[in-house]
């Protein structure tokens, strides 16, 4: 009988995770579905890895800031500088408009001298 | 989208109902040169992505930091960016390069481990032995090789999909999974050593997981139990 690989019942497990959070299959009935061909020693596994995961998962609680105040902040500080780069670039085109309004007024003078 | 109306997007009603927008639209708007369809963006996107720099940074500051440096640069890319992913993975991708180059660029003394506030004030055993096990855990999560480490960052705390990593981490599908899979692994075997130290009982009372669902699956009297396990444990 073929036995199970740890990444196989990772890789089933992960998909329950995908099907749950889309709301088509209970979790339970997923894992009804492919566990049922395990044996004890690959459900132990299994299990394990499952603990595993969800341990991980709440060993990080990341306080992040509740108030609105800070993300109107931040929001407020990064479209000033965009604001910024657009002005920048606004200048930066105008500053090539130049340039070029430059080069044609030389070349027209210079033709110009030459009796065009 | 908020009420505010600029002189960019006065004439646009599309706009102005910005919330039903996709993020691909406001893009297209963005491209169009309107900067109001940007502030939608950022409002968002910004937690998401503090929440994402903040647990591989480990300092509020910093992760701002980087957050802002993220919109930044993305605002300035706007123009090659072709919806060939979604924005939010090539925001985060962006988000991740970004915190790498200041890892890189920045004194490995000056970097901590300890997450902002993450000390607790509560006094009682338990709590302190909890907080205990979860600063291991995550101590072992940061040990992890970076590209181990972020793939199970993305999928276990920001629940993203495969696909969504391996666009995040600019790599094949089955890199990005066989990276979860190494990393996941690991932590079981790290975790296992917790194991055989402690009663599952106590750890079910740390993870505030109902003892039940900690027997093991011989154990149990019926497949049916075991197969409630997962949905339970992840709950």
């Amino acid at each position: 009988m073929k036995a199970f690989t740890d990444s196989y019942l990772i890789d089933n497990s992960e998909n329950e995770f995908d099907l749950a959070k889309q709301g088509l299959q209970p979790r339970s009935q997923a894992a009804t579905d492919w566990t049922v061909a395990l044996t004890e020693e690959e459900k132990e596994r299994l299990w394990r890895i499952r603990v595993a995961r969800a341990a991980v998962k709440r060993s990080d609680d990341v306080p992040l800031p509740e108030s609105g105040h800070f993300y109107n902040a931040l929001e407020s500080r990064i479209m000033q500088r965009v604001a910024m780069i657009q002005e920048q670039r606004v200048c930066d085109r105008i500053e090539k408009l130049c340039e070029t309004e430059t080069r044609v007024e030389v070349a027209v003078e210079s033709r110009i001298g030459r009796g065009f | 989208m908020s009420a505010s109306l600029s002189p960019t997007n006065v004439f646009n009603p599309k706009l102005q109902a910005g919330s039903e927008l996709t993020d691909l639209e406001l893009v297209a708007f963005v491209q169009s040169g309107d900067h109001e369809a940007f502030a939608e963006l950022v409002r968002r996107h910004q937690r998401g992505l503090l929440r994402l720099l903040l647990r591989l940074t480990r300092e509020l500051p910093l992760a701002e930091d980087i957050v802002q440096e993220t919109f930044i640069k993305a605002f300035e890319k706007m123009d090659s960016f072709e919806g060939r992913s979604s924005f939010k993975s090539w925001l985060y991708q962006i988000g991740l390069n970004t915190a790498k180059n200041r890892f890189r660029s920045r004194n490995p003394e000056e970097v901590t481990t300890d997450l902002p506030g993450g000390e607790t004030s509560s006094t009682t055993e338990s709590d302190l032995v909890r907080v205990d096990v979860a600063r291991r855990l995550r101590e072992e999560v940061d040990l992890l090789p970076d590209r181990q480490r972020i793939a199970i960052t993305l999928r276990v705390f920001e629940d993203l999909s495969f696909k969504e990593i391996a666009q995040i981490m600019d790599c094949p599908y089955d890199t990005a999974k066989a990276n979860y899979r190494h990393a996941l692994l690991k932590l079981r075997d790290r975790f296992e050593e917790q194991f055989q130290r402690s009663e599952l009982t106590e750890w079910a009372k740390l993870f505030e997981i109902n003892p039940t669902q900690f027997e093991m699956p011989s154990q149990l009297a019926t497949r049916a139990a075991f197969a409630a396990t997962p949905a339970e444990v992840e709950a």
